[in-house]
Parts: structure tokens; C-alpha cells; sequence
């Protein structure tokens, strides 16, 4: 898995490419808790995503947890099957999707 | 006794002073109590029926008790024909117009104080009227008389150090005014400016908001007070939970204890991490004492190396919820005594323990005027009373609780499994509803835990949790195990090893389940391997939905499409021996 880290304004957005499952998260997740506090729009790119796991799940729910009070969160471009996942889990209720 | 992260830490005397008065109080109310129900149990059905008649006369000019004819009620009989049993829907409105408006009168004269946010296990939450007459039981039972019990069987010293409480809970005042919310809450809420001197959680873990690393800020807490006393817990497998966590994490924990830091990886928001730092202290005399064991492993049970004075756990342990005790043997071995909570469910406290380490407990005469139908009689419409119940028979239980609700089918299920006096004591089951019959095998939650319990220890996999799956469009059709390991040793899972125990324990746990799977009724069990952290990742999702955490059950049966498809999208499907989805498997 690789993390690209792109910063404009108030807007991170983080390129994801690989595979999110149990050995990568802890990268996407110091992502996540490092990201400054003044982003006000992070935007988790999933256009290179194959594959997210339960604890990649578990990471883009923290996500959205820190986004709340601070800003938003938009998860971009997921594939096809990533899109089913997050439908099937019920994520994709509490989550912005861009597809 | 170590004061971290709180403000205004108290000094020792007055955390001294304070728990005294505290316990005091509690241990003299609890005894009170024993005194009560020693005498109650020599002749429970007269304290029972004389209870229903004080609750029917409370209910009459309710909306309930005007429907159905309380002023004509003149004696048990009268009650069974005029009152039918009844569920949640027989109330529905008159209980969302009082949570609505405050008229609380139309579901009872006893005030109602409170409504209880039920677990949403068998659907979506609801509220359960609370009465100021189910307070005063739970006071008398659910606290004082297990806190009397510590006292008098562990001594005074039980209570020298604070409380690990890992409890969670959410509480909401309405707009009529009323609290809504997890009961426990609102017993907290009442006494927080004082939970630092009772509890090792700071406030920010118990009452957390959904963005809050409760698991951490739990651990890390008690692991900084080395004189804790006991631990307090909703159910077991949360208690297991957390020593898992502390075993995977423990450097990190211990790294900030010895800074006086919360790590930066930790979610917390940012107010209550600023909060909390503010008030942290170094402390690496404590950090030192918890790396030295920790680094000694966790082969030995860690919990008395860690808080020597531990003396015994409390909270809901047994039933269904034994496995998880088990498991949780590895950390807090054989000889800190654990303290069950009878049966106890949003509707009241039903029933208290008699002793330690014994899941068995005895009903209360006054926590509820009790009704039962017997499971294995399946046209059986009349009730048995109290006094009519035989040891090793199992029954489902209906209450006419002392908050308004009137011959109430709680959809749970007990075993008779003796006598205490001359009251029955009883075992909690499970929830009716929770019954796996494709076939008419009729394989309880109960069973099903067991099978898997046993699956474990056979192929000696460590459970993190199960979930099955009734699949009726298969031909034939099968049950389908869905387990969850903790750090599974991938190059020694054998699916097929795995389906034949399971097959195998499934045919021993339920006979009829094994007749119909020789006969070729039912399949043979299937296996699916559960992605890890899929059993976290519904819990996570469930409170950021708004439930509150202490209400969380693991899914055992697969019962809605919302769950199974839940579920089935997080197999693993490379352990399992499926075929990938996402075309990038190996």
C-alpha cells in the first residue's frame, strides 16, 4: 500500500494505492491521526484501492470521526468492488462517497 | 492510590474518607437487603402475589390497567383472565407519548423516572419505562447487596482501592424532560463530580463521545493505579477485550504512563485529549513495576502481578457469555473470585447471586411478579407461578415488572437449577428468539456458543468471536459458522478440519441437529474464516449509529438480511477457501 499526501488550502487529499487490510493500516492510520488540525476537507482517494479490509474499514470510520467538528470527509472513487463493501457494510450511511 | 488525569485530584485522605462513607452506606443498605430476601424466599408466593396486587392497584387509571379491567381484578385468576400476556407494542404508544410529553401517569402511578434504552438486540432500540420502585430495587439488590456479599466474604479490604469500571454509557434528557439513555448512566451521571475517587476511568472514558479510544483510555488509566480493588464490567467479553488490548499494546501504555502522556496515535478529540494531558503526571516507578511483568509475558495470569490487590471481578459472566470467561482464565487465572450479576435486563432486576463464582442466582419476590411458560411444552398457553417451577426444566419468563408493564413477554428464557429456600434459583438461557430451526432441531444460542467454544479448543484456535448463519436456500439446507480468530496462525487453518469438528460438536450439542444432518436434512456445517476486526468494526459502526456501547451483543445468529450481508462481505476469503472478489488474491 502507498499513501500520497496532497495538501491545497484546508484540503488534504490522500491517494491511496494497494491493498488497505490488516498489515497496511497502521500506515493509512498515522495518516489520519497526524493530519493537521486546520484541514477542514480531507478527502481519502480510493481510485488505486483493490482491495479494504475490517481494519481498513475501521480506519476510514476514524476518519470520519476525527472529520467530525473539524470538517468533512469524502471518500473518492472507490472501485467497484470497494463501493460494494462499503454498501454491504452499512458504511456507505454515514459516509460521503464520491463515485 | 495514583491520581492521573483528573482535576482537582483529591488527596489520599479524602479518597479515603470518601470511599469509607461510600461503602458505609452501600454495605448497611445491601445487608438491610439480604435481611429482606432471607425472609422473602421462605414463602415467595405470598411476597409475589402480594406485589402484583400493590402493582395492578398502581396501574388501574394507567391507559393499560383502564383497557383491561384492573378495578375488577380481585385475585390471580381474575388477573390471568382479564390481562393477556403481552409485548412491546401493547405499550408502544402510550410509552412514546410520555417519553414524548412526560405523561407518565398513563403507564403507571409509580413515577416513572426514566427510560431505559434497550439493547436493540432483536430490532431497533426501544424505551422501557423505569420507576422510582425499580431504583429502589436496584439499589437494594444490584449494588447494596452485592457490595454487603464482597464485605462480609472478602473483607473490608475489597474496597481499600478504586473500581476499574469499564462501562460505557450514553444518557439523553428528552424533551419532556425525562433521561433516556442506558439506566447505569444516569446512576453515574448523579454522583460524577465523584467517580475519580471511586473509578480509575476518568469521566471521559465512562460517559465517551462516539470519536473516544474508550479501550485506551480505560487501560491505561487502571494500569496507573496499582492498588485497584476490583473491575466492573456489563459483560465479560468486554473484560477480555480490554486485556487483549493490553497485551498487543502494553508498550505504548506503559510509555505513558512513564511520560505522563497520552500517545499521539490514540483517537481522542482534541478537547478531551487537552483536558486530560493538562492534568497527566510522569510516573515511571509505576511504568517500571508494569514493564517488568509485562516483559515477563502473559503466560502466567497477569492481572495479580499487576494489581496485587485485586479482589474479585463483577459483572455478567456466565450462560452465554461463559466462553469468554473462559478465555478470559488466561489473565486473571483461577483464584480472583468473579461476582455474577443475576438476571437483570432493562426491564428490572429479577434475580440476584448467592455466592461467588456460582452463575446460578434466586429470583427476587420483589423485583417483579413472575410468570412462566415451559419451553418444552409447546401448547401450553397457561403460566406457572414461582412455586411451581422444576429444577432442570427451562421456561420463558413474563413480568408484571414494577414499572408498568403488565404480564410482559421478555422474549428470554431460564433454567430452573434449584432451590434457595423455597424460591427457585435460576440460569439465564438466552433470548427465545435467539433459535436456529430449519428443520424443527430447535438449536438455542446456548448450544451454538458451545459448539463453537468447543470447535476452539479442539483445533486450538483462540475465538475472538462466531456468528452462524441458518442458510435455508441451500440444498440441503445448512448452518454456517462464521469465526473470527485472534491472530490466526494462517499456514495451520484446515477449513475442512474446521467444518468436520464443527459438524461433529453440532450433532453433540443438539442430537436432532445430528440425526438431520445424518439423514441428509440438513447439510453438513460450513466454515467461513471472519476478516480480523470484524466483530470491532459492527461495534464501532453500532455506536456511531447512536447505540450505546454497554448495549452492544456480538451477532450469534445471523438473523436479518442488514447482518448477513454484513458479515458475509468481511469473510476472509482467501482462509476460507473461497474465491476472491476482488480479482487481486493470490
Amino acid at each position: 500500500m502507498e499513501v500520497k499526501e496532497g495538501r491545497k488550502g484546508d484540503r488534504l487529499v490522500l491517494a491511496v494505492s494497494g491493498r488497505i487490510d490488516t498489515n497496511t493500516t497502521p500506515e493509512l492510520e498515522s495518516y489520519v491521526e497526524r493530519m493537521p488540525t486546520d484541514v477542514k476537507d480531507l478527502v481519502i482517494d480510493l481510485t488505486d484501492v483493490q482491495y479494504v479490509s475490517s481494519a481498513g474499514l475501521r480506519v476510514i470510520l476514524f476518519a470520519q470521526k476525527r472529520m467530525v467538528g473539524q470538517g468533512t470527509l469524502t471518500i473518492s472513487h472507490p472501485n467497484e468492488y470497494v463501493a460494494h463493501v462499503f454498501e454491504a457494510t452499512g458504511m456507505s450511511d454515514i459516509l460521503t462517497i464520491e463515485e | 492510590m495514583t491520581e492521573q488525569g483528573q482535576p482537582a485530584a483529591p488527596s489520599p485522605e479524602q479518597v479515603k474518607a470518601m470511599l469509607e462513607r461510600y461503602l458505609k452506606a452501600k454495605v448497611a443498605g445491601g445487608a438491610a437487603a439480604a435481611v429482606q430476601l432471607a425472609e422473602d424466599v421462605k414463602h415467595p408466593r405470598e411476597v409475589n402475589e402480594e406485589l402484583l396486587f400493590r402493582l395492578v392497584d398502581a396501574g388501574k387509571d394507567s391507559d393499560f390497567g383502564k383497557g383491561h379491567h384492573f378495578d375488577e381484578i380481585k385475585s390471580v385468576e381474575d388477573f390471568k383472565r382479564l390481562v393477556p400476556l403481552t409485548r412491546y407494542d401493547d405499550y408502544a404508544g402510550t410509552i412514546y407519548e410520555a417519553m414524548d410529553k412526560g405523561d407518565t401517569e398513563a403507564i403507571s402511578s409509580i413515577p416513572i423516572i426514566h427510560f431505559n434504552e434497550t439493547s436493540g438486540t432483536m430490532g431497533n432500540p426501544k424505551g422501557i419505562p423505569y420507576s422510582e420502585l425499580a431504583l429502589e430495587n436496584h439499589n437494594a439488590f444490584g449494588d447494596g447487596y452485592l457490595f454487603a456479599m464482597a464485605y462480609r466474604k472478602l473483607g473490608p479490604q475489597v474496597f481499600s482501592g478504586r473500581c476499574i469500571n469499564l462501562t460505557q454509557v450514553s444518557l439523553r434528557t428528552l424533551k419532556s424532560g425525562i433521561t433516556y439513555g442506558a439506566f447505569s448512566g444516569k446512576n453515574m451521571a448523579q454522583f460524577k463530580d465523584y467517580l475519580p475517587l471511586l473509578m480509575t476511568s476518568p469521566k471521559e472514558a465512562l460517559f465517551a463521545t462516539a470519536d473516544t479510544d474508550t479501550r485506551y483510555l480505560h487501560m491505561r488509566y487502571a494500569l496507573a493505579d496499582g492498588k485497584a480493588s476490583y473491575i466492573n464490567f456489563s459483560f465479560v467479553s468486554i473484560l477480555l477485550d480490554m486485556m487483549r488490548y493490553v497485551e498487543d499494546n502494553w508498550q505504548m501504555l506503559v510509555d505513558d504512563i512513564e511520560r505522563g502522556t497520552i500517545s499521539p496515535t490514540v483517537h481522542l478529540p482534541a478537547s478531551v485529549r487537552a483536558s486530560l494531558e493538562t492534568s497527566l503526571e510522569p510516573d515511571p516507578e509505576r511504568a517500571a513495576e508494569l514493564r517488568r511483568e509485562f516483559k515477563r509475558g502473559f503466560n502466567r495470569p497477569i492481572a495479580r502481578r499487576i494489581w496485587p490487590d485485586l479482589s474479585f471481578l463483577i459483572g455478567i459472566a456466565g450462560a452465554g457469555f461463559a466462553p469468554y470467561t473462559e478465555r478470559l482464565r488466561r489473565y486473571v487465572g483461577f483464584d480472583i473470585p468473579i461476582f455474577h450479576f443475576g438476571y437483570i435486563a432493562s426491564e428490572g432486576l429479577f434475580s440476584v447471586p448467592i455466592d461467588f463464582d456460582d452463575p446460578r442466582s434466586v429470583l427476587l419476590p420483589r423485583g417483579s411478579y413472575y410468570e412462566f411458560l415451559p419451553l418444552d411444552e409447546e401448547d401450553c398457553t397457561e403460566t406457572l407461578g414461582i412455586e411451581d417451577l422444576e429444577v432442570g426444566k427451562s421456561y420463558e419468563v413474563i413480568v408484571t415488572n414494577l414499572s408498568g408493564l403488565f404480564r410482559y413477554r421478555i422474549r428470554d428464557s431460564v433454567r430452573c437449577v434449584g432451590a434457595y429456600e423455597d424460591c427457585p434459583m435460576i440460569e439465564f438461557l438466552s433470548r427465545i428468539d435467539q433459535t436456529v430451526s430449519m428443520k424443527g432441531e430447535k438449536t438455542t444460542e446456548e448450544v451454538l456458543r458451545k459448539v463453537s467454544d468447543r470447535v476452539a479448543a479442539r483445533d486450538g484456535f483462540d475465538l475472538v468471536d462466531f456468528s452462524v448463519y441458518p442458510n435455508p436456500d441451500h440444498v440441503p439446507a445448512r448452518y454456517e459458522f462464521l469465526f473470527e480468530l485472534y491472530h490466526p496462525d494462517v499456514e495451520a487453518l484446515d477449513i475442512e478440519r474446521l467444518e468436520r469438528l464443527t459438524t461433529e460438536e453440532l450433532s453433540a450439542g443438539n442430537p436432532s441437529a445430528g440425526r438431520k444432518i445424518e439423514s441428509n436434512v440438513l447439510d453438513r456445517v460450513k466454515v467461513y474464516i471472519l476478516q480480523e476486526q470484524t466483530n470491532q468494526l459492527w461495534r464501532d459502526l453500532r455506536v456511531m449509529k447512536g447505540t450505546s456501547p454497554n448495549q452492544i451483543k456480538p451477532v450469534h445468529i445471523i438473523d436479518n438480511p442488514m447482518k448477513k450481508r454484513f458479515f458475509f462481505e468481511l469473510v476472509d476469503r482467501e482462509l476460507s477457501g473461497e474465491e476472491p472478489l476482488d480479482g487481486t488474491r493470490p
